[in-house]
């Protein structure tokens, strides 16, 4: 109660004294001159500029001023101090006083040095202040950046001038008798670090104001011009803490863990359609978060064959201006129950007051695959199976009748690859007046797959438009459509097909694989489709009303959809449609969101020493999404493939819809910029659990304390910052999927009969709840010679009430239920190392990121563990990672027999064929799917014109188990290829090898085998970009135009810990089922 | 000023909390709740005709089911060397984990679980009238006798492996419980066969009170009173109560309703969806890209076809019959091989076959049979003879006074009748006979009677 009655009192006060405008009272006795300063800054709009050192001099001064102009209160307030003062515009700019008294020196031999004080583009700075080094001279430039000083003859020839200017280097200039002076002043980055967009709804802070654990990426260190097609794929190793991981697919979802990952792992059983929690992070656009694309929730119809698109791919990534990771629940809880796993808030480029400024980009390149798997070649695979068939019992004869062609050699990957192309073009234009600014930017991409019959294309706009509609009422419009289009035919099954067939008829038809019943991969080129189209439309309109100085309302509402249409066609003339003679498919996809926030801003402060700033707000979303199928068979005429040319026509449309309402608020308190405390929450109802546990309240608290500044603390000299935090608090995640909670019946409308059936989908759960994320965080920040800077933070993550599917008897009429059931703790340490190793003319920045991360399961309730797939080795158990991988030890083959022997739980080594194969009771831990350490070390050099930047993410201590339907036992050899591993295979007694006797029917398979897991440790060459901008003084004769050009060479190679024998495969090749591509663009930038 | 702007706010929040109830409230649209669906007769219908459309899933009589007591019996041979289905139980390799019938198991309990709720929410269907609700119940109870029979055909040894019935069964579901209940224990084989016979005389009482509920379809793709009690004269000879075989057999065979297809009916009566004059109960295919058993037996789908029929088999047939090579059956080369593939399920999409379930062509074999047992040879003979002279008109009566014989002939004549209908190894099991597979590539061909492979074990996947 006392509490509430002070801020009240407060919030009275300030209002009241907020009312009299540019007036200015000042009363008391022995008023320092910081809190003067403050005491003006408060009442007024002006803002001051000034050295922190100047204020060292002064004294307390008494004052008893009423309602004075600001000309009149900074007259009584500098009067008797070391301490001179301008007005300009809203600005006050402190300088020492004793500069006046310079000027007032004779004129007589002086010398007048003028000169004028651009940024890098060319932009004239007003109020750079100009001092000389060992004189007391003072100056500062005017509106269009222009100086003029008086010089002694002894200054202009051996004098130094300082020109300052916040956001910007500094520079040093030797005057050297020069009577006019061009400064050019480079954007000191570090400073501009300063500011950080700590989430959606409170906007941009001073760095050491952040009490959360916030990783920042600028649109520079995201490094767009990678031939990447989506942000998410370049945000790799760029954070501490951020693991991505690859696909070598384009334009499909990527997996993102911020440390660690924060729901249970899927373990996919057959037939098990129910979602888990999500992992992925909530990735919100200028205050709009982005719909996630998931499967799970519509009806049977749609469960095969639609394949989604990666919705964040709608973002152009040269519209990025920056992206903030929160990661710790300070940070992070003001997002409540879609918080569990991290948010990623990314904010775009907005236009400046100022000259319009137009960017046109190109780049261009093409790509190769690299670390393919090398499969047997015709001659060797006819060996290979004959050699199976004789020691399966055939007949020599039937053996090589059964082999096929002794003669034949198709090398289908290369038949079904490429070279593929790279071509981006981007323009943007951008500026606009003090009131009103703009920025429009378009762009276009095409990337091809180095897999024929996949490619990718997009068309990204997207406009801003700040405005001020009246003194107090501020407007933000942002509207950015995308089209996409992408071919995604796949051949990945073209790889490993059988070698010693052809690829065409004598005839010039292609090929069929007529007891394989697999399809010819060039037919399927040739005749079939999977293309998807669609847009995607992502727009917020925010609008802000200053009540009082320190009190505002904000209001934002905001849509996010996403349409996509994706047509399959599977020809009659090939293997694919041949049975449905020509099989037709389209999903129409359409989902939309909309968000509407409302609120209340209020930043109060006490004298200098107390700062608060206060968010308040309310909440409400909907997210629904419309699917809509038709399909058809039997194709009257091959060439005519849509639905209407169908025989047979069916079709079907599903929707979900979700809602959910928040409240949320937080508060910051700042005592003499020093300490910071922020205290968050938010309650979140929603419609996806039962009706009794539908609502959740999540709140985190935060504490940093800036040591440097305190006087009692003496660091040493190199230290320049040194910075504790601390918080703990909770967030949630809701995202599992509409209506989990019921018991539910499915409907099949062309069931029984052809009539309409139903039946039970899903197991009725009413105790299903929401899963909480319990993060505590200590971070520490050092800052050393104004050079390094260090942030080191250790986590913990306890994720309770877990949800997952548990298997339950079949015989109680489901095999799974949702159920909150696991507690989990992902725990580790984040480093982040930031080095300006030289700056000069040379450069040298260098980036270290350490995420090492430790996953453990606490506790699976009345459950020993639960596990995936007999084939994917997952498993949820007690005391190992979510990523475990369960298996059996292999130990070789035995030399006698050439079978597998295994190491069997007892440890004792068994044949194959004793080893108890069931996973639950036989299996044992293989390794972790989770990397212990992961992130990147960028160099990025630059001298003069020319730049360099150098990223290597590394990655180390993770496993994959690779897909062992390549190098098995022989049991695959009939009907596809296998890896070129299988020439090691055993053959008779005496061999030594890990490749048993190959045989297709008296091998019993061990799919969760250790011999394919693989250490994924790899460090990864994975960028470099050279580029060169044309020197100023070419862009001043150009009329201001600047040129960059630049090359970039993507994905160059690895290095990993695990070698592949040499002619053989392993980690290199396996890693990826397809190869992934090696990229080599080159582009150009102008800028006018 | 400051009255207007709190005025403004107070509004401003409380209009967005009081919407806030019927916004957070979302009904699913692809999915109807359990207490919603049986509200109305409209409703129960459909979760009844899911039931119908569930024994049509591959796991079942789409394929794993229909195919397993074949493929172990010896009937299939496979016509390719891969991706070849139901292969673990082909050799005999099932256990608790990777047990290829695991996917019938889980429909089959799920049928159950979907019979039991109708049986319970059978008084919340407000608009039914008495003989609605019974013609839901009646279904429900013959689904429930079937589905638990079938299952303890695959999953358990046979009613007579112990002179007490008191060997382990299959679970036994007559009411919901929670999805959370433990493994537990499986039941007895003697109160297995309780349960179906008492599922299946329940039926029988409502039958005679109840009408037609369904719009569409035959009325012999539904169950039927003759059709519960065709089953339960099965289940009858399962269990060796030669009496009741012969009173249920007798009073369907003498109705008339079902009379035996005549020798140049027979093949046509494979094709398409005719509903078959000697049907009791088919199970019904709409027009349907959904699959059909004809993917798997039909050589000119050449990724799934792979079910030819064994030398075993194509040599019982005498030349002259009907159902022999040459005219049930079509054959295609393959990899310079000839494959034969039975007519029974030639058809796919949207000639997918219907599959006969129950035909009075068993239940002549099943009373052929009881009469034999009962020694009564003469009667059971006379069945035996009915059907041996339907397939081929020329052929000579079978005599013979020795009761072995005349049984071994039944049973060999039920493999000439009844292949491909998933009963081969079945009849096997309940007649105590070894497996003899000659025309097969496995570890298991053959073994001898008792063997623990005659039931599979249950599934148990965590």
């Amino acid at each position: 109660m006392m509490r509430t009655a002070f801020f009240l009192t407060v919030f009275l006060i300030l209002i009241g004294m907020g009312s009299s405008a540019q007036r200015v009272t000042l009363k008391g006795e022995n008023i320092s001159m910081e809190e003067g300063i403050a005491a003006i800054k408060q009442q007024t709009n002006y803002s001051f500029f000034y050295d922190v050192s100047l204020l060292k001099n002064t004294k307390p001064v008494t004052i008893n001023l009423q309602n004075a102009t600001i000309e009149e209160a900074l007259k009584v307030l500098f009067s008797n101090q070391p301490i001179g003062y301008r007005i300009e515009s809203s600005v006050i700019v402190l300088t020492p006083k004793k500069a006046t008294v310079s000027t007032a020196r004779p004129a007589i031999n002086d010398v007048v040095l003028k000169g004028r004080v651009v940024n890098d583009n060319n932009e004239p700075l007003q109020g750079a202040v100009l001092t000389l080094i060992g004189a007391p001279l003072v100056g500062s430039t005017d509106s269009r950046g222009q100086f003029e000083l008086k010089l002694t003859p002894d200054q202009a020839s051996r004098g130094t001038l300082v020109v300052t200017f916040v956001g910007y280097k500094k520079a040093e200039l030797r005057i050297s008798k020069r009577t006019e002076l061009l400064v050019e002043l480079m954007k000191d980055e570090q400073m501009l670090d300063n500011f950080i967009i700590t989430n959606s709804y409170a906007g941009a802070k001073r760095k050491e104001e952040v009490v959360g654990s916030i990783s920042t990426v600028s649109n520079e260190e995201l490094q767009v011009i990678r031939p990447i097609e989506s942000f998410d794929k370049m945000l790799e190793g760029l954070a501490a803490g951020v693991q991505v991981e690859q696909s070598t697919e384009l334009g499909t979802p990527v997996k993102i863990n911020i440390r660690g990952q924060n729901a249970l792992s899927a373990l996919n059983r057959t037939n098990v359609t129910q979602l888990t929690t999500s992992s992925q992070p909530l990735f919100v656009v200028d205050g709009v978060p982005i719909t996630e694309q998931r499967k799970g929730d519509e009806s049977i119809a749609f469960l095969n064959n639609e394949e989604l698109l990666n919705p964040i791919a709608g973002l152009n990534p040269d519209d990025i201006e920056s992206i903030s990771i929160l990661k710790d629940a300070a940070a992070a809880s003001i997002y409540g129950a879609n918080a569990s796993n991290g948010v990623i808030i990314i904010t775009t480029k907005k236009g400046k007051a100022g000259k319009t400024r137009l960017n046109v980009g190109y780049s261009n390149g093409w790509a190769q695959s690299i670390n393919k798997i090398k499969w047997l070649n015709g001659f060797d695979y006819h060996g290979l199976v004959k050699e199976m068939y004789l020691n399966d019992g055939r007949s020599p004869l039937d053996a090589e009748l059964l082999a096929g062609a002794n003669n034949i050699n198709t090398p289908w990957f290369e038949l079904v690859n490429r070279y593929s192309t790279f071509t981006n073009v981007d323009i943007d234009v951008s500026g606009g007046t003090d009131k009103t600014s703009f920025r429009l930017s378009g762009s276009y991409l095409k990337q091809e797959a180095i897999q024929k019959g996949n490619d990718y294309e997009k068309v990204y706009a997207r406009l801003r438009i700040d405005h001020q509609l009246a003194n107090k009422f501020k407007m933000t419009v942002s509207m950015a459509p995308t089209i996409t289009k992408k071919n995604a035919l796949n051949v990945y099954a073209a790889v490993p097909i059988i070698p010693n067939a052809p690829s065409f008829n004598a005839d010039g038809s292609f090929y069929k694989f007529a007891t394989l019943g697999v399809p010819n991969p060039l037919a399927i080129l040739d005749q079939n489709t999977n293309l998807h189209s669609g847009g995607s439309f992502n727009g917020n309109i925010r609008l802000e009303y200053t009540l009082r100085r320190n009190l505002s309302l904000a209001t934002t509402f905001g849509i996010d959809g996403l349409q996509n249409k994706l047509n399959l066609f599977d020809s009659p003339l090939n293997a694919t449609g041949e049975s449905k003679n020509g099989f037709a498919q389209i999903f129409d996809r359409t989902s939309f969101s909309w968000i509407s926030s409302s609120q209340v801003n209020w930043s109060p402060q006490v004298k200098q020493i107390h700062k608060f700033d206060v968010i308040a707000g309310f909440e409400a979303r909907q997210e629904s999404t419309n699917l809509l199928k038709g399909s058809g068979t039997g194709f009257t005429y091959y060439r005519l493939n849509e639905l209407s040319n169908a025989s047979r026509q069916s079709s079907a449309s599903s929707s979900q819809q979700s809602t959910a309402a928040s409240i949320y608020g937080q508060a910051g308190y700042n005592f003499k910029s020093k300490i910071f405390s922020t205290l968050s929450g938010r309650y979140d109802a929603a419609s996806i659990f039962g009706t009794d546990v539908n609502a959740t309240v999540n709140a985190a608290v935060g504490l940093g304390w800036i040591i440097s500044k305190e006087d009692f603390f003496t660091l040493p000299n190199w230290v320049d910052m040194l910075r504790l935090r601390v918080s703990y608090g909770t967030t949630g995640n809701s995202r599992i999927g509409s209506y989990q909670a019921r018991g539910l019946y499915g409907f099949n409308n062309t069931g029984y009969n052809g009539g309409t059936s139903s039946f039970p989908s899903s197991a009725p759960n009413p105790d299903l709840g929401w899963e909480k994320n319990y993060k505590s965080n200590v971070g520490i920040d050092i800052g050393i010679k104004k050079r390094f800077n260090i942030t080191l933070e250790f986590y913990q993550n306890i994720l309770d009430d877990a949800i997952t599917p548990i298997p339950v008897p079949a015989q109680n009429g489901f095999i799974s239920v949702l159920a909150n059931i696991g507690k989990m703790r992902n725990a580790g340490m984040d480093l982040s190392l930031n080095a300006q190793v030289f700056d000069g003319d040379f450069k040298w920045r260098t980036v270290l990121n350490v995420g090492y991360n430790k996953n453990k399961i606490i506790a699976i309730k009345n459950k020993a563990s639960l596990f995936g797939a007999s084939t994917e080795g997952t498993v949820l158990r007690e005391g190992v990672s979510t990523g475990a991988i369960w298996g059996f030890e292999f130990a070789g083959v035995d030399p006698a027999t050439g079978r597998e022997l295994y190491i069997d739980k007892t440890g004792k080594k068994v044949s194959v064929f004793d080893l108890d194969r069931n996973i639950a009771t036989g299996g044992k831990y293989l390794g972790d799917r989770l990397p212990k350490a992961q992130g990147a070390f960028i160099n990025s050099f630059s001298y003069k014109a020319i730049s360099l930047t150098v990223t290597m993410p590394y990655s180390f201590g993770s496993k994959i188990l690779i897909d062992n339907s390549s190098e098995n036992n022989g049991r695959n050899l009939s009907n596809r290829n296998q890896s070129i591993n299988l020439l090691d295979r055993w053959q008779k007694p005496g061999d030594v090898t890990n490749i048993p006797l190959l045989s297709a029917s008296t091998n019993p398979l061990v799919y969760t085998s250790s011999k394919y897991v693989y250490d994924n440790t790899f460090i990864q060459l994975s960028n470099v970009s050279v580029s060169y901008t044309l020197p100023k003084k070419y862009t001043t004769r150009l009329k201001g135009i600047g040129i960059t050009v630049y090359g970039n060479a993507n994905n160059i190679g690895y290095w990993y810990k695990q070698k592949s024998a040499e002619g053989r495969n392993g980690i290199k090749e396996y890693r990826f089922n397809f190869p992934q591509a090696q990229t080599f663009t080159w582009g150009t930038r102008i800028s006018i | 000023m400051k009255r207007i702007i709190y005025i403004v706010l107070v509004v401003f929040i409380s209009t967005h909390i009081s919407g806030c109830k019927k916004f957070l409230y979302q009904e699913p649209s692809n999915n109807i709740s359990i207490s919603d669906i049986f509200k109305d007769l409209e409703g129960a219908r459909t979760t009844l005709a899911g039931s119908y459309e569930q024994l049509k899933s591959v796991s079942y009589y789409l394929k794993d089911f229909s195919a397993y007591a074949e493929l172990t019996a010896g009937n299939i041979k496979y016509s390719k060397l891969s991706n070849r289905a139901l292969l673990s139980s082909y050799d005999f390799n099932n256990d608790a984990t990777l047990n290829d019938m695991e996917p019938f198991f889980r429909t089959a309990y799920n049928i159950i679980y979907n019979t039991n709720t109708i049986i319970a929410n059978i008084n919340n269907v407000a608009d039914a009238s008495a003989s609605q609700k019974n013609k839901l119940l009646a279904d429900a109870y013959s689904l429930r006798a079937l589905v638990h029979f079938d299952l303890n055909r695959v999953f358990a040894q046979s009613f007579a492996f112990t002179a007490d019935g008191g060997h382990p069964a299959v679970f036994i579901k007559n009411r919901i419980t929670s999805v959370l209940t433990p493994f537990g224990t499986p039941a007895t084989s003697t109160a297995v066969f309780n349960q179906v016979k008492s599922d299946l005389d329940s039926a029988i009482l409502l039958y005679p009170n109840s009408v037609n509920i369904f719009t569409v379809g035959n009325d012999k793709t539904y169950f039927s009173l003759d059709a519960a009690r065709a089953l339960k004269s099965r289940v009858a000879l399962y269990s060796n109560d030669w009496p009741t075989v012969i009173t249920l057999c007798t009073e369907i065979i003498g109705s008339n309703r079902y009379p035996l297809l005549s020798n140049g009916a027979y093949v046509n009566s494979w094709r398409g969806k005719n509903i078959s004059s000697e049907s009791i109960f088919e199970i019904g295919f709409g027009n349907s890209i959904a699959g059909s058993l004809g993917d798997y037996y039909n050589p000119a789908n050449n990724f799934y076809g792979q079910f030819a029929t064994s030398n075993d088999l194509l040599n019982l047939f005498g030349p002259g019959d009907v159902r022999g090579a040459n005219s049930m059956f079509v054959s295609a080369s393959i990899n310079a091989t000839t494959f034969y593939f039975t007519k029974k399920y030639q058809g796919m999409n949207d000639s997918a076959n219907n599959i006969k379930v129950l035909r009075s062509s068993e239940l002549y074999l099943n009373r052929a049979e009881a009469y034999a047992e009962s020694n009564n040879l003469a009667a059971a003979l006379a069945d035996l003879n009915v059907i041996r002279k339907r397939a081929n008109p020329a052929a000579t009566d079978f005599l013979s006074t020795e009761q072995q014989i005349v049984i071994n002939e039944i049973l060999a004549e039920r493999r000439r009748e009844l292949c491909f209908e998933a009963h081969g190894f079945f009849d096997l099991s309940r007649k105590k006979r070894d497996l003899v597979r000659t025309d097969c590539v496995s570890a298991a061909c053959s073994f001898i009677y008792p063997d623990s492979r005659y039931a599979i074990i249950i599934p148990r996947v965590n």
